[in-house]
């Protein structure tokens, strides 16, 4: 199972555009302090984890018109038929977002991720777990997000990773 | 100086080396790899491995899935740093600003 779909370079564009115009306001007193040996050790959980959480809130923060009140993002909800964005996430150095499922918001899942640094998406298919890294610059992954059939996932970044969640 | 010549000690955390070599056409070219936890090819791919650790069989494992040719001449510089990348990364604005040009 692959995960990885091609790009829409209208909404590359316009998360592009985005990230110019926010990237400023990230705070710069964070810094996520997880080792990837952190995020190697995980166990999988045994219920159910609807929400994906990181292990601080110096790990993570949003950008700063987050979810769909930007007019660059309405324009992505849009493009891509989607019913909303779900977030605007920055991650920093060296965190992880925890295995989680996303089943608390069913539908079909696609995220627009940058990063220039390693950073990689680890998903249980089949009981195996499949490290999917991410592309230097721009990299799409959609799933669906079903409660019946929920896809565990777990991410790690060493550099600043820009996620952009739609759900359609 | 080949591949088993490459004496790593102790398990790195963070391991920098520089490899030069000549290529198919006779071209001589240097590249250097960075492996925490993974290792990076300086034309930005990725070998992801599970182990935070690694040994001399693991770097040498690494270098052979990447197909180099340990055969030709080399010269290889080791450096362990300490846990954090803090001490060797960019700063979080100069990461920021690599990312501003980058787009």
């Amino acid at each position: 199972m692959t995960l990885k779909i091609d790009a829409n370079q209208k909404v590359v564009d316009l998360l592009t555009e985005y990230v110019k115009l926010n990237i400023k306001s990230i705070p710069l007193d964070r810094f996520g302090n997880q080792s990837y040996h952190d995020f190697d050790s995980q166990q999988l959980p045994n219920k159910n984890v609807d929400k994906g959480f990181f292990s601080s809130t110096d790990s993570f923060t949003y950008f700063k018109h987050y979810h769909n009140s930007h007019a660059l993002i309405e324009k992505c909800n849009a493009i891509l038929k989607a019913k909303e964005n779900t977030n605007c996430l920055v991650y920093y150095p060296n965190s992880f977002m925890h295995w989680h499922t996303n089943s608390d918001n069913p539908g079909i899942r696609t995220y627009y991720t940058y990063s220039l640094g390693y950073s990689l998406f680890r998903y249980i298919d089949n009981d195996n777990i499949i490290d999917d890294v991410d592309s230097v610059g721009w990299t799409v992954r959609q799933f669906a997000v079903d409660i019946k059939k929920p896809l565990w996932h777990t991410i790690w970044s060493s550099g600043f990773r820009f996620s952009f969640g739609f759900n359609t | 100086m080949s591949i088993e010549d490459i004496t790593i000690t102790e398990p790195y955390k963070i391991l920098f080396f520089t490899y030069e070599g000549v290529n198919d056409q006779g071209f001589p070219y240097t590249t250097s790899y960075e492996v925490y936890p993974s290792y990076k090819s300086i034309d930005g791919s990725w070998v992801n491995t599970s182990e935070n650790m690694f040994n001399e069989d693991d770097i040498k494992s690494l270098i052979s899935q990447h197909k180099l040719d340990w055969t030709e001449s080399v010269t290889t510089d080791y450096k362990a740093f300490v846990d954090s990348q803090v001490l060797t990364n960019p700063s979080l604005e100069q990461q920021i600003d690599e990312i501003l040009a980058s787009l």
